[in-house]
């Protein structure tokens, strides 16, 4: 509906009234990484089910996760 | 061994038979490796024949500029390539050519996962310290062809194991070896000897789940093991399956390579495969 930095303007409220809009719901963008982030590490523990007793896949699982865990801390100091 | 397993040995080897026979190596490349196997051949003896034909040409350079080798400039020319690559590379590169075709009706992911594997292993090889990380890059790229084969040639045997590493969250080669009992591994080492294929690519593609120190290319091999475990684990296109093969401790060894190596070759191996992720 609009684009990012875009303006609410008097008009769009009257034709959001007309239409009977009555609450307008603005999306996350970072909500969204951060799911694909928990995801990622979801199914990366899934990958590495059954090796839990073996040090190096233990070791090469935690460096990548923390290697995705990495990508979403900036997010969420931002938030 | 049941009748059911037989006649499906059959029927498996009936199919592969029909890949050998219908996948001949086209005449044009034929006669690039004649010209590469001559031992007073120059740069621009290999430019000349593989020039011949334009489309071939620039099949190769389109091969080579794919991504899996990480050149930071385009290799604009074949006899930039072959200086770049040597011969032997140059030589394995005109085969590949001629496959890299059927990847693109490979499952998704495949194609990624092999590229990503390719860049893997020349990145552990330089690690490593060894002398051919360009060479080895071709075995990465190559290492699940037998995937592509037996999704393409014999199509009901690779649905039922597709369904049975769906159902029991398997490693395609532990349904591999429960229905067909062979893997994909054995199946691209048949097609690639077929196709004259150097038995240092060969070997180390047969053999990358299946490590042993007495392998002529054991180096190698114990490379393409570990570039593919890693790869999976950074979660890089799809071999197929959604589990992690065990990495074998005596190929680790073999490398010198132990836990506390791990966090240096993840991070070369996390901006080397950024563009894969």
């Amino acid at each position: 509906m609009l684009a990012k930095g875009g303006t609410i303007s008097a008009g769009l409220i009257r034709s959001l009234q007309r239409m009977n809009v009555l609450e307008v719901a603005i999306e996350d963008g970072n909500s969204h990484n951060v799911e694909a982030v928990r995801e990622k590490i979801a199914a990366l523990r899934n990958r590495f089910a059954g090796h839990e007793e073996n040090p190096f896949m233990c070791e090469i699982e935690r460096i990548v996760r923390e290697h995705v865990e990495k990508s979403i801390a900036p997010l969420q100091d931002a938030q | 061994m049941t009748e059911n397993t037989i006649r499906r040995g059959d029927k498996l080897r009936t199919a592969l038979n029909k890949v050998g026979r219908l996948q001949s190596l086209p005449q044009n490349i034929q006669n690039v490796l004649n010209v590469l196997n001559n031992k007073s051949t120059m740069v621009e003896d290999v430019a000349r024949e593989i020039g011949k034909d334009m489309a071939f040409s620039s099949q190769v350079l389109k091969l080579i500029n794919s991504g899996f080798y990480g050149f930071v400039t385009p290799v604009k020319s074949i006899p930039h390539a072959t200086v770049l690559l040597g011969f032997n590379t140059i030589k394995t590169l005109v085969t590949t050519t001629s496959m890299v075709s059927m990847f693109s009706d490979a499952f998704e992911g495949l194609w990624t996962h092999s590229l990503a594997c390719a860049r893997a292993c020349s990145s552990l090889a330089r690690l490593i310290g060894s002398d051919d990380p360009e060479e080895i890059s071709v075995v990465g790229l190559l290492h699940d062809m037998g995937k592509v084969v037996l999704e393409q040639y014999c199509k009901d045997e690779f649905a039922e194991i597709i369904a049975a590493v769906k159902s029991e969250n398997l490693l395609m080669t532990d349904a591999e070896r429960r229905i067909i009992e062979i893997t994909h591994a054995d199946i691209a080492g048949w097609v690639l000897q077929k196709w004259h294929l150097p038995e240092d690519v060969v070997h180390p593609i047969v053999h990358h789940h299946t490590w042993n120190a007495g392998s002529p290319f054991a180096h190698r091999t114990a490379i393409l093991h570990l570039a593919d475990i890693l790869v999976r684990a950074i979660g890089c296109g799809s071999g197929g399956d959604n589990r992690m093969p065990l990495a074998n401790n005596e190929a680790l060894a073999f490398l010198s390579i132990k836990q506390d190596n791990l966090p240096r070759i993840l991070d070369v191996l996390f901006v080397e495969l950024d563009e894969f992720i």
